[in-house]
């Protein structure tokens, strides 16, 4: 494909489109939050507890007068970093064990899909859940619950790929050439399985903030004040009839970066590996 | 058939052997919490010699895997033990819970699958028309959203403004509307596309033509032929996405103060309540490698390629 | 020859629309085929002859369509019939045979099941339509029934498959059978039985047989008219001996030259030099002459029409034949 057609297929591809300017808006406003954002998102203002969305308060205050737009604006770095260092180490596990089990097979292969079979056997949520009260709450506890429940995707179709492809005749001419496997997995296999996990990697961002959020919701994730959507939106719950605008922003905020990355995801699955089941 | 019988007995097999993995695992994982369940609900006028005796009475001086073993023993009797906090058996606690829990599950999982097949079928049928790209720009946006925000919204409009349902808790048929609702949509939307893209591909197979050139009216080419190829794989995520609606069940109850075994689960963790929460785990592990293994066996009755497979790998 | 043909194509047209323009995949296609008359279309892959077929069962894929002319089948229309009527033709009046039986069949029903739907269509009872389907596998030749029709086509091999794809279209005893490359996926021994099974059926039912094939050998072995298509039309039409023995066209003529001869031992098997054009913008005049090794200058300016060497022997050329006396 030469980069006219390539350009051409991202320009017909509106999902696609609209997903970019969803995740760069979003971007944006997490880079340049201090600018955005009116107020810091931890100040009390007791005068000022409960106010409806007017021009000083876009999105209303809290209980505590806090003003619900800058801890919303804030809140995006905490989603975004979050979902990103999830995505980094539950694709690094679970690529590293899929070329593994696919390549060498045998007992190793079986070993993996045991442990893979393992963390399916409970749902995503439950584990995560079981795994940070362990851990004890905190942002960091819930990176590391959603990375153990939710690499074995990347391990699954890592290896289907490398299996696919490891009898390949460049691979075989490598192998008597006397390269050794790492560099085999490195150099040549790795390289031609880097669509699907692009696509993959793009798919779990989102999820990986809807996960965040939730145990965040449930008081497991960022404490506070910090500014985590989850949370602001299940401290809005007691005072959902007096003040709706505390629990609907932040969740409008939730399904706006969710959404733009589900559809940077679909449209790249769409122009690198439409067969691709995730 | 009998290979069929012989291939359900080995998933069989393996499914054990995973339950047990798995709660051995998290048996481990619940002794290296902090906090000790007997400090916790005692009060601190108790002695340490009398705390020392209860823990030799819930046999937790014993090391973990003794343990495990000792709990395993009682559940096999059908004995879970009793709740720390309140001292019920945890059988009777669960099992209070948990059919509220299989029935927002179960008629959410039915309602989604009635309403996505025939709009996932129809919208690949009518592929690129107005009806098509309206299903799957919505089906994105639906499972964007997360269900406790949802559930929230769904409360806002139809308790708090228009005062039509109930806010929470169980009260009769009309409490379960909103729950079911928010936990059908977002599944709704992925069942349905992946309806649609089933369809899609069995639509444009070879066999398809066969039927229409056999003189089958485009109704039973679609029924018989397309639809009947596509539900293969949509059967399977039937089954393998029952798990995941009773994970949600967490999220769910608590918005909605639903009285079932999600809600239970959140309250015995926070108050560290280790027997109900091995209890329930236990159950959760059971309900979802079982679900896994219909679902593969369903699909080898469905489709006799993964038959001969099957065949193949004895 | 005073009866109709069963089936006359005249001047169809079948066009896609495309990204890259409309174009017309057949143009301007006609010939005709009797009661019993075994018919082949020949020609490379990309000329047009596949989806001649596909258009006579108003089955072409999208986004294609018949753009003009007539199909006359036993007296009726089929290019004017209503969509919902199709049904009723298909299968039927028609039968159709595709070149991949595995790909052709559905993988999830048994072999008897997927005949068994199609005869429950003629009003016959249940316990009727399963003793036909044993009927009809004898008929094609396939050893134990009664076991047979409960196989998955995945169970079957490739010349089975074929027997019940053949089974299948011919169990409501069409008129016609379309068999489209029926043995291009075929071993060379299990090609030879199932065109012999063909012409067995041929004579034992009389059903007319349009067969589509790139391969001069199957025509050898079956035909009894040969329609040679070249870019989405018909280049030369005639009876098989016609053809074989005084072909006029250039491109028939290349054709039969890249059939492979076992008699010649050193003989390799010749190709024709460069590829089917590209039918958005075809070569101007005759649109083989890029590639015809006879063209002349007028081959790129006027499009040749048809000219009649002898009865039932036409062809589409610049090039002036002397016409033949008699025929031995």
């Amino acid at each position: 494909m030469d980069i006219k057609s390539i350009a051409k297929q991202v320009f017909n591809n509106k999902m696609f489109l609209i997903g970019m300017i969803m995740f760069f808006s979003i971007l944006t406003v997490a880079v340049f939050a201090n600018q955005v954002a009116p107020h810091p998102y931890d100040t009390i203002n007791t005068a000022q507890a409960l106010k409806p969305p007017q021009s000083q308060y876009l999105f209303g205050t809290d209980q505590y007068g806090r003003c619900i737009f800058s801890r919303v604006v804030y809140g995006s770095r905490i989603a975004l970093k979050v979902g990103l260092i999830v995505v980094i180490i539950e694709s690094v596990i679970g690529v590293v064990l899929g070329l593994l089990a696919g390549y060498y097979g045998g007992w190793l292969d079986r070993f993996i899909v045991f442990v893979t079979d393992l963390t399916w056997s409970l749902p995503p949520l439950i584990m995560a859940l079981a795994i940070v009260t362990m851990l004890g709450p905190s942002l960091n506890n819930v990176v590391i619950a959603i990375a153990v429940v939710s690499w074995a995707q990347f391990a699954r179709v890592v290896r289907a790929k490398t299996q696919a492809i490891k009898n390949m005749p460049y691979i075989e001419a490598a192998r008597a050439f006397g390269e050794c496997d790492f560099s085999i997995l490195l150099r040549y296999i790795l390289p031609n399985i880097l669509s699907p996990i692009m696509v993959l990697v793009t798919l779990a961002l989102p999820q990986a903030i809807l996960s965040t959020t939730s145990l965040g919701f449930l008081g497991l994730g960022a404490q506070r004040p910090m500014p985590d959507w989850g949370l602001i939106l299940s401290d809005g719950i007691s005072y959902m009839e007096r003040a709706p605008w505390i629990s609907v922003f932040p969740g409008v905020a939730i399904v706006l970066t969710v959404l733009g990355f589900n559809l940077v995801g679909e449209g790249l699955r769409d122009l690198l590996d439409p067969r691709l089941k995730v | 058939m009998s290979d069929m019988m012989e291939y359900t007995v080995r998933r069989l097999t393996m499914g054990v052997f995973v339950v047990l993995a798995v709660t051995a695992l998290l048996f481990a994982i619940m002794q290296l919490m902090p906090g000790d369940p007997i400090e916790l609900v005692a009060s601190p006028r108790v002695s340490p010699e009398k705390i020392a005796e209860l823990k030799r009475l819930w046999g937790l001086d014993q090391p973990t895997h003794v343990q495990y073993f000792y709990w395993l023993g009682h559940v096999l009797k059908g004995d879970f033990g009793n709740s720390i906090t309140t001292g019920q058996k945890v059988g009777v606690l669960i099992g209070a819970r948990l059919p509220y829990t299989l029935l927002l599950a179960g008629s959410s999982l039915l309602l989604q699958y009635i309403i996505a097949i025939p709009l996932g079928l129809w919208a690949a049928y009518k592929e690129n028309s107005r009806f098509d790209k309206t299903v799957v720009v919505s089906s994105v946006v639906f499972w964007s959203i997360p269900t406790f925000w949802l559930g929230i919204l769904l409360m806002l409009l139809f308790s708090i403004k228009l005062k039509l349902l109930p806010v929470s808790g169980f009260k009769g048929f009309a409490s379960i509307i909103l729950p079911i609702m928010t936990a059908t949509l977002p599944s709704l939307a992925s069942t349905l596309r992946l309806t649609r893209t089933e369809v899609l591909e069995v639509i444009k197979e070879k066999h398809v033509v066969t039927a229409y050139a056999k003189g089958l009216t485009d109704k039973k080419v679609l029924i018989f032929h397309v639809l009947r190829n596509a539900l293969i794989p949509v059967t399977v995520m039937f089954f393998l996405s029952l798990p995941w609606l009773i994970g949600g069940s967490v999220i769910i109850e608590s918005v909605f103060a639903w009285p079932g075994i999600g809600q239970l689960l959140w309250k015995s963790i926070s108050s560290q309540d280790y027997p109900v929460v091995q209890g329930i785990i236990f159950i959760i592990a059971i309900l979802t490698v079982l679900s896994n293994i219909v679902g593969d066996i369903l699909t080898a009755y469905l489709d006799p390629r993964v038959r001969l497979e099957m065949k193949g790998e004895n | 020859m005073l009866e109709n043909p069963l089936l006359s194509v005249k001047d169809l047209s079948i066009s896609f629309n495309t990204n890259e323009g409309k174009f017309n995949a057949v143009d301007g296609v006609s010939f005709d085929v009797n009661k019993g008359e075994i018919f082949a279309l020949v020609g490379e892959s990309g000329c047009g002859k596949s989806t001649t077929a596909f258009g006579l069962m108003r089955l072409i894929p999208k986004p294609g369509e018949i753009s003009q002319g007539k199909i006359i089948f036993d007296g009726k229309n089929l290019v004017k019939l209503p969509e919902d009527e199709m049904p009723q033709i298909r299968g039927k009046e028609i039968g159709m045979i595709f070149q991949n039986p595995l790909d052709s069949l559905n993988p999830v029903y048994s072999v008897g099941k997927q005949i068994y739907e199609g005869l429950i269509l003629d009003n016959i009872g249940k316990q009727d339509a399963w003793k036909r389907v044993v009927d009809i596998f004898n008929d094609v030749q396939i050893s134990d029934p009664k076991e047979r029709i409960e196989s998955y086509p995945h169970e079957l091999s490739g010349g089975m498959r074929q027997r019940v794809m053949i089974a299948m279209m011919l169990s409501r005893r069409p008129k016609l059978l379309i068999a489209d490359e029926p043995t291009t996926a075929l071993d060379v021994t299990i090609q030879a039985q199932i065109l012999e099974l063909i012409k067995e059926l041929r004579d034992t039912f009389n059903t007319a047989v349009l067969i589509i094939t790139h391969d001069f050998g199957v025509v050898a072995e079956i035909a009894d008219k040969v329609g040679v298509m070249y870019a989405g039309k018909i280049v030369e039409v005639g009876d098989v001996y016609q053809i074989f023995e005084n072909p006029l066209h250039p491109y028939t003529k290349l054709l039969m030259k890249a059939l492979p001869r076992i008699t010649k031992q050193e003989g390799r098997l010749e190709t024709i030099s460069g590829t089917v054009p590209n039918l958005v913008s075809p070569p101007k005049g005759c649109r083989f002459h890029p590639r015809c090794p006879m063209a002349t200058d007028i081959c790129a300016v006027e499009a040749p029409v048809f000219k009649e060497a002898e009865k039932n022997h036409r062809y589409c050329c610049h090039l002036e034949v002397k016409k033949r006396g008699t025929h031995h």
